[in-house]
């Protein structure tokens, strides 16, 4: 006999969620570049608009993964009404800094003489993370005073930049606060800090894959997060986690696993035996994750996105809260 | 066969470039592509400049420093033909510095810089000007004559597009008479003080001052004057390298991306810019592309229908080799059904690539590789995965 099939338990392991998850007004996503986290921020307001929440998606210099989710043109508008209850908005943190400009100087011609001046370029493009911080001001202002316009929002998600960039921009009012030692800048990162830091208005969320260097990273970014920078991890989402029916155990014997007759068995049983390696990887560093950190871990299947709109939105928040995750039994 | 763009570039080309967005599997096959040409008989030297440390992690160093660290690649097919392949990573604020000590006319000038406080957060953070370091190191490195080829792993894509931007805004930052304007009063500025600048001077000066503080802007005052002195020899030295770059006889440019739809959205727009801004855009690698076990449709509709034949899959448990006592039906039926699951995730994945090849410029050689099952994490696995870029190297002694 060649292969040993195992069909996993349909119960698996749940962990249910922090109620924080949802609850608090500002929710960072972050995580490594190509994760999802897009997806994942996008599914999450979306989750909130339909609730009857008016909600807020930032991105940060780019909203066009964000606006396709929605099925929105994704052609270059800062600000999109993506929805009943959602609205997107792109930080470009240049723009960012040339209105902030503006609005300080207040006399136009002077901030339009600064704005166009080279070394106010060369300022802005090297002075340390002043883009970051406006950027950052911009979500404060959101969370506390309803930018834009006015009337409060109740949740504001933000799609934060790729990790080893995200930390940086995360620490950005804590540098500033000694680079900038005093003005405007100084006041307005001592207020991000504090908003950042407060465990009743800010959570964070980590989505990362089961894989080597992404769960490497992750591990990473939720020490400083938690450690160093004394913010609330409230989950982590583990992403395109590969989906099995079957649990094959192969023979060790090569020649006893080949199936006589016909090549389509073959390769079959390949994509059966592929589909569980990546599986077994998945387990193994999904265990890892468990074992270092501690809030609560969703798993995520594997999408097909042929068509990545509001319908896999819906497959991904399916999977973040309704499903338990089932478990092929690796764990535990 | 190989992908002949590829092994083309190894055998003729000096620069390889390697650009995508974070998490498709970059450096690992820039890195797999410099082992390829080590075992083919080039020295070959990879570097990246990636912060995550996912080279190190591929070759299984512990750490990579500034300095190019030899791989041991004595056990693998092709090692005899006298190849060598280094690897290095580079640190920006070692590389900083290297470059200030460089183009700094006295010690004096030099410790100033290095100690001023705006220099150290630039340095430290990730504010746009580290890619003008960037740019000058590879410089350095692409000149080595030591090195045969060099394969360079670069930031992720908005990143890289800073990086290859750098010199072109650097040139214009320093072409701009106006620069020289600022730069003297607040020279003068420095030898008599603020106040008196204050009084008669820029207005614009004055304003930001009030936005950032004064003791950012002397910082910053300082920071310029002290770097005055070396603007004229980095500004050579971005012109040379914008120049290496767009050679296309030495160097050679390629887009990895993943097949689905953000990555390979990241990959067109990228293509794009680069030809726009006259860079020799050769090849785009599309990585992780999922196999579907179904040749032909009739392979699809066959396991389709057997899906639905409980007799069927129960008597297909041995024809497969299935041994489960209570179920055979349903462990076959859970094989098909991964099967099936193969199969749609290769349908998207093909959705993406023919968006890819229609949109990033048709006449741009792609190659895919498949998703593979595991991690590449030591030396044998990135072979296998150059294995899936060049033919298997030939002894030539």
């Amino acid at each position: 006999m060649a292969l040993k099939v195992f069909l996993p338990s349909a119960n698996g392991d749940y962990t249910e969620l922090n109620r924080g998850f949802l609850d608090k007004p500002l929710l960072a996503v972050t995580g490594k570049g190509g994760v999802g986290k897009s997806a994942v921020a996008a599914a999450l307001a979306l989750r909130h608009a339909r609730a009857g929440r008016r909600t807020l998606l930032f991105g940060v210099d780019s909203i066009q993964p964000l606006l396709r989710f929605f099925e929105c043109p994704t052609e270059s508008s800062q600000q999109v009404d993506v929805l009943p209850n959602l609205r997107c908005i792109n930080l470009d943190r240049q723009l960012l800094l040339d209105e902030f400009i503006r609005e300080k100087i207040g006399l136009k011609l002077v901030s339009d003489r600064i704005i166009q001046n080279p070394v106010y370029k060369y300022f802005s493009a090297v002075a340390p993370g002043i883009r970051e911080l406006l950027a950052l001001a911009r979500i404060h202002q959101a969370v506390t005073a309803g930018w834009p316009g006015g009337t409060p929002w109740e949740r504001v998600i933000i799609d934060a930049p790729a990790t080893g960039h995200g930390v940086r921009f995360f620490a950005v009012p804590r540098i500033a606060i000694n680079t900038f030692r005093v003005g405007p800048l100084k006041a307005n990162s001592l207020r991000i800090k504090e908003l950042l830091e407060d465990p009743r208005q800010t959570a964070f969320c980590l989505v990362t894959l089961a894989e080597e260097m992404p769960v490497s990273e992750t591990l990473e970014l939720y020490d400083h997060l938690v450690n160093q920078m004394a913010m609330r991890v409230e989950a982590v989402l583990v992403n395109a986690v590969y989906p099995v029916a079957a649990s094959a155990v192969v023979d060790p014997d090569p020649a006893g696993a080949e199936p006589a007759g016909d090549p389509l068995y073959t390769r079959l049983l390949e994509a059966a035996r592929f589909a569980q390696m990546r599986r077994e990887m998945n387990e193994r560093y999904i265990n890892v994750l468990a074992q270092r950190i501690a809030v609560p871990l969703r798993e995520i299947p594997y999408l097909a996105d042929e068509q990545f709109g509001l319908a896999a939105l819906d497959q991904l928040l399916a999977a973040i809260f309704d499903s338990p995750t089932p478990s092929s039994g690796v764990r535990g | 066969m190989g992908f002949q763009t590829l092994e083309q570039a190894l055998e003729r080309k000096h620069t390889l470039v390697f650009c995508g967005s974070g998490g498709v599997g970059k450096t690992s096959l820039a890195a797999a592509t410099a082992l390829h040409g080590a075992l083919r008989g080039k020295r070959v030297l990879v570097v990246t400049i990636d912060p995550a440390r996912r080279l190190a992690d591929s070759l299984g160093l512990e750490e990579l420093g500034n300095k190019a660290v030899a791989i041991d690649i004595s056990r693998l097919p092709g090692a005899e033909n006298g190849g060598s392949l280094h690897a290095m990573m580079l640190d920006m604020k070692t590389a900083a510095d290297e470059l200030i000590a460089l183009f700094a006319t006295s010690e004096e000038r030099l410790q100033q810089v290095l100690h001023n406080q705006f220099y150290k957060t630039i340095t430290e953070s990730l504010a746009g000007s580290q890619e003008y370091v960037a740019m000058a190191k590879m410089y350095d490195l692409i000149k080595r004559p030591e090195f045969d080829t060099v394969v360079i792993d670069t930031a992720p894509t908005k990143y890289a597009l800073d990086f290859f931007e750098a010199p072109t805004r650097m040139l214009d930052f320093l072409d701009t008479k106006i620069v020289g304007r600022f730069l003297r009063p607040i020279k003068r500025l420095q030898r008599f003080g603020w106040d008196i600048f204050r009084k008669g001077s820029e207005k614009i000066v004055e304003q930001l001052e009030k936005l950032v503080g004064l003791n950012v802007l002397s910082e910053f005052s300082a920071f310029i004057i002290e770097f005055e002195d070396m603007f004229s020899g980095m500004r050579d030295r971005s012109q040379l390298m914008h120049g290496c770059l767009q050679d296309g006889n030495q160097t050679i440019l390629g887009i990895v991306c993943s097949a689905n739809a953000s990555s390979v959205d990241e990959a067109i727009i990228f293509a794009r810019r680069l030809q726009e801004l006259g860079m020799p855009l050769g090849f785009l690698i599309a990585n992780r592309v999922h196999r579907s076990p179904f040749i032909t449709a009739e392979d699809r509709d066959r396991v389709w229908s057997l899906l639905n034949d409980e007799s069927a899959l129960a008597n297909l448990a041995p024809a497969l080799g299935v041994d489960h006592e209570q179920s055979p039906a349903a462990a076959v039926r859970s094989l098909l059904t991964d099967a099936s699951t193969a199969h749609r995730f290769a349908r998207a994945d093909q959705f993406h690539l023919r968006r890819l090849r229609e949109e990033a410029g048709a006449s741009i050689p792609l190659a895919t590789i498949p998703f593979l099952d595991q991690d590449i994490c030591d030396l044998d696995r990135l072979f296998l995965l150059g294995s899936f870029l060049f033919d298997p190297p030939r002894s030539t002694t």
